[in-house]
């Protein structure tokens, strides 16, 4: 009889894949990539106060006696490559922050 | 249906959270693998016909309420409904919905439809199946969704825009971005290009008007975790009528009329008598529900603003910020009670078709944002 589940489960945008059936491990490595536009006014993303696979946002930069800690830019393996490395030369005519002000929980 | 109380996996954090799943104890605990549902083959037979006959009335349910512009019912802005229409008629691309039943005597009752922005469905499609794996991975459950959601964006290919799939929800909330970093998972899968965004990093060109990712690159594709009853009310939402780009917005905007509870008197009208369906009626004929009703705002999430009555008497509510665009009333049927525990099932559509289910546990009537979410399998 044909089974009503899924034959097996591969994930790629986190470390792990996993799986039935003897599907192989994946060797994918996860990119990381540095952003490198540290004005850009996106950058709170990091302050989310939660870590994983999936929305691994975080600080890049160092630690100093007596500075605390200096930002250089942002970690992500979770966004586009050109996300992270992009700058806002060409940004003049282009608005930002008009959508997501509603938003306490999407879900339904 | 039967409520088996089991050992949870002694490492069972460990093993969710090497799959991405990180919101498994928030306030409350929500990923519970100390119980799971059986389900027998026959009862998952029913919810499967129910979910495909579901489906297709909802469609026809659709075309009625454009038909004989009911929007006023649904209180979506004038403005709004050309491209509500377009979407319709030119079949814009749509992906994923949940209906939610309740599940009593052998027949699933359609409770209502997130057809806009569901989740759960990182937890329906991968968590419970890995647990399968590991508590009896000879058992099959009701879950095909992670197949059926590559196959359907492998589909979707051909129609959507050449170029990026763009997946964008809000910030700060975990389970939107793991839902809607899952959903794009599976794009990847399919083999599209995509990218994620957050929604304020979304730009508007003022001189070419339309869309623009953070390099500046057009946005022609978009799925969005995020309804539409907010989107249109911000600051951007009329631009979606100005974009010269005309972008597909996934979910397409036509599914603003399905995620709405003014659809379930509609389709008890034009259904009378279904027998997944409950009576329901607006609020000017509210007395035709009788004595025992729910009385659910046509706009809410997560169960908030909700009011259970049997036999005249108040019997379970919910507090909330929702109801000021009006109620409908539903003939109450409440979850089945397992030593009062409530399990409401959310039964997935994929595409055109019947993907599986989700089941959320309540200590009460009302499923809300507290609710467990519990594996399930077929035995």
């Amino acid at each position: 009889m044909k089974m009503k589940k899924s034959g097996y489960v591969k994930l790629v945008l986190i470390a792990t894949a996993f799986s039935a059936c003897s599907q192989p491990k994946s060797e994918r490595e996860k990119a990381v990539y540095m952003r490198s536009d540290t004005t850009a006014h996106y950058s709170r993303a990091h302050g989310m106060g939660f870590l994983g696979y999936y929305y691994a946002f975080r600080p890049y930069g160092i630690y100093s006696a007596g500075r605390g800690f200096s930002r250089a830019g942002y970690y992500s393996g979770a966004i586009h490559e050109g996300s992270n490395v992009g700058t806002n030369g060409v940004k003049g005519s282009v608005v930002r922050g008009g959508f997501g002000s509603s938003s306490v929980h999407s879900s339904s | 249906m039967k409520r088996h109380i089991i050992k949870p996996r002694p490492n069972w954090q460990q093993k969710v959270e090497e799959i991405g799943f990180n919101f498994h104890s928030l306030e409350s605990p929500y990923w519970d693998e100390s119980v799971y549902y059986e389900f027998p083959m026959s009862e998952v037979d029913t919810i499967e016909k129910a979910t495909n006959d579901l489906w297709n009335i909802s469609l026809e349910a659709v075309q009625y309420v454009i038909d004989n512009n009911l929007y006023h019912q649904f209180h979506i802005p004038e403005w709004f409904i050309p491209h509500i229409e377009n979407s319709w008629n030119n079949d814009a691309p749509a992906i994923y919905g949940r209906f939610d039943f309740a599940f009593k005597n052998g027949i699933p009752k359609l409770l209502e439809f997130n057809a806009d922005t569901p989740t759960s469905l990182f937890e329906s499609s991968v968590v419970q199946w890995q647990w399968l794996q590991d508590f009896d991975a000879g058992s099959d459950q009701f879950n095909s969704i992670h197949e059926k959601l590559i196959s359907y964006w492998s589909y979707l290919k051909d129609y959507l825009y050449p170029g990026t799939l763009h997946f964008t929800t809000a910030r700060d909330s975990a389970e939107d971005l793991t839902t809607t970093e899952y959903m794009r998972d599976c794009a990847i899968q399919a083999g599209l290009e995509t990218k994620f965004l957050y929604l304020d990093e979304i730009g508007w060109d003022n001189t070419f008007p339309q869309f623009l990712d953070l390099e500046n690159t057009i946005i022609r594709n978009i799925f969005k975790l995020y309804p539409y009853e907010w989107l249109v009310h911000e600051e951007f939402g009329q631009n979606i009528m100005r974009d010269h780009s005309k972008a597909f917005w996934i979910e397409p905007s036509w599914k603003m009329i399905l995620s709405n509870k003014a659809i379930l008197p509609i389709l008890w009208k034009l259904n009378h008598g279904h027998d997944n369906l409950l009576e329901s009626y607006f609020e000017e004929d509210k007395e035709l529900a009788g004595s025992s009703f729910a009385k659910k705002p046509i706009l809410s999430r997560e169960g908030s603003n909700i009011q259970l009555t049997n036999q005249g008497n108040m019997i379970a509510e919910t507090s909330g910020e929702y109801g000021e665009e009006g109620y409908i009333y539903q003939a109450l049927c409440t979850l089945p009670d397992f030593d009062r525990h409530y399990p409401l099932i959310g039964s997935w559509i994929v595409g055109q078709e019947s993907a599986g289910i989700g089941i959320r546990e309540s200590n009460s009537l009302i499923t809300d944002n507290k609710s467990r979410f519990v594996p399930h399998l077929i035995r």
